[in-house]
């Protein structure tokens, strides 16, 4: 048992879903619900659910193996801008490297994080793909 | 009151491993894969399982019913693979799309056909008035043991439909009926990595027999005939037995196509005829009539007499479509396959 | 600040694997005269607890070798080495104590590599970037990408790495002493596309320990803490660009503009995890144009830096201010900076918390 319990349940609404704290102070919005804007300090903040759909800005190809991630890789990294206007930064799935380009569409698909293999729980949260066009 | 589909969505893994590379692979005769009716058949990558998949069919069905989490009152989640063998896997669904915290939530488990028990258990709790809306998902990254006969077909993915009151739906639900028995023709023992089956006895005595009774048993039930229903959609274990109980049942082959995925995605268990089912709602017009029939091992079988609305022709285009998930694809070895699965022994755990 | 660095020492950063946290402490502090006589001992290390199963270090470490005074421990990420020299300074200004040991120490060679980069990881955010795929490299690369959209060459990069390469050289404890070139990157495995194995920083174990005295030494080889500052920065995901690192630049164009500081000209040791950081740095405060010329540069990283030096994790902050203080007051490597002021940089992560420290001979 090398994952926690409480503390993946405790966040989980923060992995489950895109939540953007939108500061009432200074307007800005921040990725997940935090108390406080990070930005100007505010706790006057509120929360908004994003759509999950978003545009690829840029991302990078990993090879760096560490203990969790070696049946993943080489994993795709990217920077998403959010239709709410927010950066979230995300794996990217679904998708071979060599079709992967900037400025492609993308959306939220839940997907596994870690899994404690093989008795422990497994932590589940987003990633991204790129939205299936026809 | 008649319950009705009131949205639906699909999820088919891009990846695919071709029937070809299984026969080479193997050593069986590069024949084989025609002769069951199979090309190639999708594969969940590494850090997907029937949860996830089933997130995403739930997510599109939601959108497609204009329904809010709030206004779900029973997740089921029909699944042969488990990520928890005890833990329910629809909580995590249902958490994870904010539906309500006041609901039943349950996993089914019926070999291929649970999801097609949660939808008859739905269409009882909405005419009896225990629901408005209810989640049904059938979700399965089935396991093959590697070489054997299933490695050809056992595939991904994951179909889900809220059931409603017919007046907000996209369909009618107007029969069903299921029929069951005890018939031990597949299954998979407690701690046993891989399913195994009685080969040619999965045939006549369970699949052939249990769909073609409950078929039986609707046109008694509702008085319709064969030539009532425009499509025909029968769960999928190959490409081949589809197109046979269809000819058993006096059903033209013209049917059956439109709602035949199996041979370009594989067995996706739990969700095959109902991902079928839902390839057909995305082509058909309204009034048209679809006979479903699901089946699961062990061994049992749901018809559903399916009537479709106008609401259908909206709703098609808030999610992607069937046709548009087995067209995007691209092909894998299986090395990338095992990979995927994880089927290489690993040291894992340190 | 009437608090001075009066002395010090340093192990070579390397796989010490015959040695452990405590013969490291042992190790560097019997070596350095002045660590002698102190009334207090400040040890910085990020990971004992995940590396050696070691809580409490500080005191293991102070009943190891033998010293009966107080010991306390700190720890923040990258950044723990300046944090350990800031408290410390503050600890002799205030009048509370007279000689303060800052001892940094860390093992990273307990496990193999991925497990070590697990670790280092873990100075980002676990919840929130770690488990969602971002690790260290995956920034650094993100922003290198960044800088090269807005025009800088790939081969900038790669100038930082055959400089640090270069000052490694000569540097008696540096872990990387081999010269590398621009043909070197052409083959150079990848960690996080277009980020190569030669943008980072060598992994080592190592322990450096200074002494830090509320008095000058009499023999005038000290030098004076004049500032200590730190600035904490913006999570990279909640940013416009990864590549703004706005607490390190803040920092550093405050103190170069309050000493009227030319860090072409002065002892300098910029934190270097990953190539980019000091390219952004440089950039953003105007002393680099397209063309990356480090020629100017006099003192930069004299050690190595991070890149060829070594980046025992926890102690290299200590390096940092032992190099400056030596080429201010000594040699590094066979250089003296002729500069009064002599300045070290770190940061944790990128730039989620930056620390400057400003000496004067």
């Amino acid at each position: 048992m090398k994952l926690s319990v409480p503390q993946f349940w405790r966040v989980k609404e923060n992995q489950y879903k895109l939540i953007i704290t939108v500061c009432g102070e200074c307007g800005r919005k921040t990725m997940f619900k935090r108390p406080v804007c990070p930005h100007c300090g505010s706790s006057k903040v509120e929360y908004v659910e994003s759509t999950g759909v978003g545009v690829l800005e840029s991302f990078t190809k990993v090879y760096y193996k560490t203990n969790s991630s070696e049946d993943r890789l080489p994993e795709l990294v990217g920077v998403i801008r959010l239709s709410e206007g927010v950066r979230v930064i995300g794996e990217i799935v679904g998708v071979r490297e060599d079709e992967l380009r900037e400025d492609v569409k993308v959306e939220a698909v839940l997907r596994r994080y870690l899994s404690d293999d093989p008795y422990g729980v497994i932590y589940y949260g987003i990633k991204f793909k790129p939205v299936l066009t026809h | 009151m008649e319950a009705g589909i009131r949205g639906w969505g699909v999820y088919v893994p891009r990846f695919r491993l071709s029937a070809h590379d299984v026969a080479t692979l193997w050593g069986y005769d590069s024949r084989l894969p025609k002769a069951l009716g199979i090309v190639e058949k999708a594969v969940a990558e590494e850090d997907e399982d029937s949860v996830t998949m089933g997130w995403y069919a739930a997510k599109v069905a939601i959108r497609r019913a204009g329904v809010s989490g709030e206004e779900i009152d029973a997740v089921f989640f029909g699944t042969e693979s488990k990520p928890y063998a005890v833990k329910p896997s629809a909580t995590i669904v249902a958490d994870a799309l904010g539906v309500k915290k006041r609901k039943l939530a349950t996993d089914l488990e019926f070999a291929c056909r649970a999801a097609g028990e949660g939808i008859r258990i739905s269409i009882g709790l909405v005419k009896g008035g225990l629901a408005q809306n209810t989640l049904v998902i059938g979700s399965d990254t089935a396991q093959a043991n590697p070489g054997d006969l299933l490695d050809f077909t056992a595939s991904s993915g994951a179909v889900a439909y809220v059931i409603s009151s017919a007046t907000n739906s996209v369909a009618t639900i107007e029969a069903s009926v299921t029929y069951v028995t005890d018939t031990p023709d597949f299954w998979r023992r407690d701690r046993s990595p891989y399913p195994e089956h009685a080969e040619i006895f999965t045939g006549e005595p369970a699949y052939f027999h249990h769909i073609v009774s409950a078929v039986k048993l609707l046109l008694e039930e509702t008085g319709l005939k064969v030539t009532d229903f425009d499509y025909a959609v029968f769960h999928q274990p190959n490409g081949r037995f589809p197109l046979q109980v269809a000819r058993l049942l006096g059903i033209p082959q013209e049917k059956v196509i439109p709602g035949l995925v199996t041979p370009y995605i594989g067995n996706t268990y739990n969700a095959s005829a109902l991902i079928g089912l839902a390839k057909v709602l995305e082509e058909a017009r309204p009034g048209n009539r679809i006979l479903v029939a699901t089946f699961g091992s062990g061994a049992g079988s749901d018809a559903f007499s399916v009537v479709v609305n106008e609401a259908v022709l909206e709703a098609v285009n808030k999610g992607p479509r069937v046709s548009d998930m087995i067209n995007s694809r691209v092909q894998i070895s299986y090395g990338e396959y095992s990979k995927f699965r994880g089927l290489l022994l690993r040291n894992v755990g340190g | 600040m009437r608090a001075h660095i009066i002395g010090g020492s340093v192990v070579k950063v390397d796989r010490h694997f015959e040695l452990g946290y405590r013969d490291l402490a042992y190790k560097v502090t019997k070596d350095c005269l002045e660590c002698s006589d102190v009334d207090y001992v400040i040890v910085s290390s990020v990971l004992p607890e995940l590396s050696a199963h070691q809580l409490d270090l500080g005191t293991h470490i102070v009943q190891w070798i033998g010293k009966k005074v107080p010991v306390a421990r700190v720890e923040s990420g990258e950044s723990s080495g300046l944090a350990a020299v800031e408290l410390a300074a503050s600890l002799v200004a205030s009048g509370a104590y007279k000689r303060v040991m800052v001892v940094g120490v860390e093992k990273v060679t307990e496990y193999p590599t991925y497990t070590a980069n697990y670790f280092y990881s873990l100075t980002l955010d676990y919840e929130y970037e770690v488990l969602r795929g971002v690790s260290p490299p995956v920034y650094a690369a993100l922003a290198m990408k960044e800088l090269i959209k807005s025009g800088v060459r790939r081969d900038c990069f790669s100038n930082w790495a055959i400089r640090m390469h270069e000052n490694a050289v000569s540097v008696p404890h540096a872990m990387l002493k081999f010269k590398i070139t621009h043909e070197s990157f052409k083959d150079a495995q990848v960690l996080s596309d277009p980020l190569t194995l030669y943008d980072s920083f060598a992994f080592g174990d190592g322990a450096a320990a200074i002494v830090v005295s509320s008095t000058p030494d009499r023999n005038g080889s000290s030098v004076e803490i004049v500032l200590s500052k730190t600035e904490v920065g913006l999570p990279a995901y909640a940013r416009d660009n990864i590549s703004d690192l706005t607490a390190s630049t803040k920092l550093l164009k405050e103190v170069t503009n309050r000493f009227e500081l030319d860090l072409r000209k002065v002892a300098v040791e910029l934190h270097d995890s990953y190539t980019t950081y000091p390219i952004a740095i440089l950039r953003s405060l105007g002393y680099m144009d397209d063309r990356c010329d480090l020629d100017e540069f006099e003192f930069l990283n004299t050690s190595g830096g991070l890149k060829a030096r070594g980046h025992p994790i926890g102690a290299t902050g200590i390096y940092q201010a032992y190099e400056v203080f030596k080429v201010l007051t000594d040699s590094l490597g066979g250089k003296r900076a002729l500069s009064e002021y002599g300045l070290v940089h770190s940061m944790s992560g990128p730039d989620n918390l930056s620390r400057v420290l400003v000496l004067k001979r």
